[in-house]
């Protein structure tokens, strides 16, 4: 029998779980400078591709044709056009909000790394739209420590649906 | 027909909206956009009768390989039969109707119904039925309980379909087109493949919203996509002036099959196949006629729309945040409706079989990041746009209205040495190519013959 890894502690977890909440509230609150600073320089931000395989026990997700890749640079020239009065999908604002539950923090490969795994739940509406909601699992990659903070290095998003609406693909999860 | 004869809030009925069409198409009935009438009839007289795209050979390349489409609201399984022919079948049990096939994609020789376990190969035979001879008497033939088949025809590893055993040969049906294609899928040496399974996703707003636009909609772009251009995303943005505006071309055919061919002034443009890896670009110049080349050089996008609705666009980004250098990508997008203000898109990104895999994953990056499903940073405007155009049809006032689609008829096109076939025109922005999508349109709607 291999040893057991010793358990993350309390105080790890509860770290993540409050950096996780404060990043997606720079989200939703539209702070995206905020959000921008937590993220490492080499950030990678892929959405898979949800699929139907006959068998249950293949794998769901497809990644040679991604429904979405970013990164921090790509991430920052979506969010700064915002200034501008003619990005007319981003101008009225959406209204936003995500739920993380489900917080499960492991060591990564590195010692100051962390493999964090989450759900969520997002919330999206615009105008007078109806609210669309969109759940999924997300893999996330943290370097830091609980005492001086994190920097989020990837993020994979897992969505519960196979045909999203494009609505749903708006947010950042 | 009962139900389409009902007069509706507005007063009209779908040949009513049909007649609000002026000659010349320079005025569109908005209530096209949004009317479920006017679905139900596209989908009995275009949907049945038009060669409709269901996928790309590569999607299928082994015997047995199959995917799950569908041509208007009928489910089909696109597959390659054991003796490697390619079939389209109707996805439902030639007995009760169930679906046969619930996956995206996969491989099996046979389909068993989970209702009563009808077994059909996948030519689309009836190959067991337990308890038949039993249950039904000795006259049971499994000969007369076949999938229904649609006529399969494929140019340049499209894969197509119809209903109509009527309808006239593909090649005829694509016509001149046929000619751009060829430009863009048959110069490769090792021919083309998909990068992946495609994107799928919703969207907001009538088909035929996205398939004019793909189809020539070079008017928008300034607008539209005014952010993303500003600052840099494509080529098209050099028009301060110091090197003259850029300019292009509409290409129309009688079938309603259009495209738009954007070029850049001379002093910043590329050569044919911009943004394709150094190697592939030499070998496809190498294959394509001197017509292709001289319709390429210095082009940096070529898009269309192949009536009904199988858009593509081929271009090359210059920045999308982080990566320097001008990738290509190509991508074909069907766009499937589902209701009449509701469209299934499917994003098909093919990429050179004898490319690289890192210059393949370059090409994914570039295409999704902007006309992927989640490009809110480029897409995202249109599928805006798209949305709203349906929304502001619902009222009973726009019911009646029309659409103003006059752009180009008072300019005359005088003959020019353009090399490629096809009705044109050297108007950058123009609405002729929507003019032709809604010529075609009329007369499929009609039940008249292009």
């Amino acid at each position: 029998m291999s040893a057991r890894p010793d358990p993350v502690p309390v105080e790890m977890v509860f770290a993540v779980t409050q950096f996780l909440h404060e990043e997606s509230a720079a989200l939703d609150e539209a702070r995206y400078e905020d959000w921008l600073a937590v993220l490492a320089d080499d950030f990678q931000y892929e959405i898979p591709l949800p699929v139907t395989p006959e068998s249950p026990y293949a794998e769901q997700y497809s990644r040679s044709m991604p429904l979405s890749l970013e990164s921090k640079g790509s991430l920052r020239f979506r969010f700064e056009r915002l200034a501008s009065d003619y990005a007319w999908a981003d101008r009225p604002r959406h209204f936003l909000r995500h739920f993380v539950s489900n917080v499960r923090v492991g060591p990564g490969e590195r010692p100051d790394e962390w493999i964090v795994r989450s759900n969520v739940l997002v919330a999206r509406s615009r105008t007078s739209e109806p609210t669309t909601l969109a759940s999924a699992g997300r893999h996330d990659l943290l370097r830091g420590s609980a005492r001086d903070g994190f920097v989020l290095a990837s993020r994979t998003v897992y969505l519960d649906v196979e045909v999203p609406h494009a609505s749903q693909l708006i947010p950042v999860y | 027909m009962t139900t389409r004869e009902l007069r509706d809030a507005a007063g009209l009925i779908v040949a009513d909206i049909l007649d609000l069409f002026s000659p010349d198409f320079g005025r569109v009935p908005q209530a096209v956009m949004n009317h479920p009438a006017v679905l139900d009839a596209e989908l009995e007289r275009i949907f049945t009768t038009a060669w409709l795209f269901v996928g790309h050979e590569s999607e299928i390349a082994e015997p047995g390989d199959y995917i799950t489409r569908r041509m208007g609201r009928d489910q089909v399984i696109v597959t390659r039969d054991e003796q490697g022919e390619v079939r389209v079948l109707r996805n439902a049990c030639s007995h009760r109707g169930t679906l046969l096939c619930k996956a995206t994609s996969g491989n099996t020789s046979h389909f068993m119904c989970p209702y009563h376990a009808w077994t059909f190969d996948n030519t689309g035979r009836l190959r067991g039925a337990p308890e038949a001879r039993k249950a039904y008497g000795p006259g049971f033939d499994r000969a007369d309980h076949p999938l229904k088949q649609a006529r399969v025809g494929v140019h340049q590893g499209l894969v197509f379909a119809t209903w109509d055993p009527e309808a006239p040969p593909l090649a005829e049906f694509l016509g001149d087109i046929a000619w751009y294609l060829d430009m863009l899928l048959g110069t490769a040496s090792g021919g083309w493949e998909v990068a992946g399974p495609p994107q799928r996703y919703l969207t907001s707003g009538n088909w035929k919203i996205s398939c004019e636009n793909f189809g020539g909609d070079g008017y928008h772009l300034p607008y539209t996509h005014r952010t993303p251009i500003e600052a840099g995303l494509f080529g098209e943005d050099d028009d301060d002036g110091s090197g003259g505006k850029p300019h292009g071309r509409v290409v129309w055919t009688p079938q309603g099959h259009t495209a738009r061919i954007g070029y850049m002034p001379p002093e910043v443009g590329g050569p044919p196949y911009w943004g394709m890896s150094d190697g592939l670009r030499a070998d496809f110049v190498a294959n394509a006629t001197p017509e292709m080349l001289q319709v390429l050089d210095n082009a940096d996008v070529v898009h269309g729309n192949l009536f009904p609705n199988l858009s593509f666009i081929f271009t090359a980004i210059t920045y999308t945040g982080d990566e320097p250098d001008n990738t290509s990508f190509l991508i074909f997008r069907m766009a499937m409706p589902v209701d009449a203000e509701t469209t299934e898109m499917v994003n098909i990104l093919l990429v050179p079989r004898d490319a690289t895999p890192e210059w393949k994953q370059r090409s994914v990056l570039a295409c999704v990041r902007t006309h992927g499903a989640a490009a809110v940073l480029f897409e995202g405007d249109d599928f805006d746009n798209f949305a709203s155009v349906s929304a502001t049809g619902r009222g009973v006032v726009a019911q009646g209205s029309t659409l103003d689609y006059s752009m180009g008829l008072g300019l005359p096109v005088e003959p020019d040495d353009w090399p490629g076939p096809g009705e044109s025109a050297p108007h950058d922005h123009s609405e002729r190519t929507h003019r032709a999508f809604y010529g075609a349109w009329l007369r499929a709607m009609k039940g008249e013959k292009p």
